[in-house]
């Protein structure tokens, strides 16, 4: 495939995607607002940070005026998967020249490496394949950027009788319910519901920190568990 | 100060997504660091969910006419069986909404 070729199917893997893209962005848009955010910042943290899960809980965080070290821990935490995909990834990039790779990394985001990975593994290797991710990743970028506008715009427009930070929960219950596959989630989420319950006197909102760390931890010994428990 | 979280957020971010684009960077992570990044995602957002769903005030809400709960149920049987942001957002806030006006 030619150099056009690759971006265009990048293009065009990545578009039906686009319909959870736009609400999305356009929630964040809103919620960014109302967390107290100014619109500039509200926009330019949709190319800074780049990570939409990642940036409805910056807003959070500021909304709850936690601390520096809860939000930098809470974004790497939920952002540590890109190191995934990075490592996923790396077989077909890592050759690439340097600028291409600061590019790429930057626009890898959940939607673009799963179309992108899928393209990698079960189509042809060509020498121009990196398109791919950028065609992908790209489309994403843009549409993410005009939906937040789209947010900021709207969320000016908005009465303020609808409690539009329960927006938060209700999203994030459309990116978990899916992520739920067995007894480690399961484990993790009772885990992590118990410390948020029990721990709520700490200071500086670090419940939330613990509450993750716990249940993370608690999952992972449950895999643990399961995998010497099968071998 | 919010610059700085912005622009701090951003570069380790970032820095997460580069880092194994790197030649000099191993090429698998060990199992259980894997498994456990996995798990991050459902962590992190079920400890929002409960907190906001079930917390008020720093102490568990109570269950009975609790509009927020009500709210939350539905939205968490339309997102299970659409998976649509939009359709979540519209039929939990407005059941929120209408249970705020009643009570």
């Amino acid at each position: 495939m030619t150099r056009l070729g690759e971006l265009r199917a990048g293009v065009t893997d990545v578009l039906p995607l686009m319909i959870g893209i736009i609400p999305f962005g356009a929630a964040f848009g809103i919620l960014g607002l109302e967390a107290g955010l100014t619109p500039w910042q509200t926009f330019l943290l949709s190319s800074i940070l780049f990570a939409g899960t990642s940036q409805i809980i910056f807003a959070q965080m500021i909304a709850l005026a936690a601390p520096a070290f809860v939000l930098f821990s809470s974004v790497a935490a939920l952002n540590a998967r890109h190191l995934l995909y990075s490592a996923s990834l790396s077989p077909y990039l890592r050759d690439k020249p340097l600028t291409w790779r600061l590019i790429l990394a930057y626009f890898m985001t959940d939607e673009a490496y799963a179309v992108s990975i899928v393209r990698y593994q079960n189509r042809p290797a060509n020498e121009h394949m990196h398109y791919h991710l950028l065609g992908s990743g790209f489309t994403l970028w843009a549409f993410w950027q005009a939906s937040t506008a789209l947010g900021i715009l709207a969320g000016t427009a908005i009465p303020d009788s609808l409690e539009l930070g329960f927006a938060i929960p209700l999203i994030f219950m459309v990116i978990v319910l899916p992520l739920i596959k067995g007894r480690h989630e399961i484990i993790t989420i009772l885990a992590a519901g118990t410390i948020v319950v029990e721990f709520q006197h700490l200071p500086y909102n670090s419940w939330l920190l613990l509450a993750a760390m716990t249940g993370i931890s608690a999952g992972t010994l449950s895999y643990l568990y399961e995998k010497r428990r099968d071998r | 100060m919010i610059w700085f979280l912005i622009i701090g957020s951003g570069l380790i971010t970032f820095a997460m997504r580069f880092i194994f684009l790197t030649p000099a960077m191993p090429r698998q992570l060990p199992d259980w660091a894997e498994a456990a990044m996995r798990l991050v995602p459902v962590a992190v957002l079920s400890t929002i969910i409960i907190s906001e769903v079930f917390i008020s005030d720093g102490t568990l809400a109570p269950i009975e006419n609790n509009p927020r709960i009500m709210a939350a149920m539905l939205a968490a049987i339309i997102a299970f069986w659409t998976k649509s942001v939009l359709l979540t957002l519209a039929g939990g806030l407005s059941c929120l909404y209408v249970l705020s006006q009643v009570a």
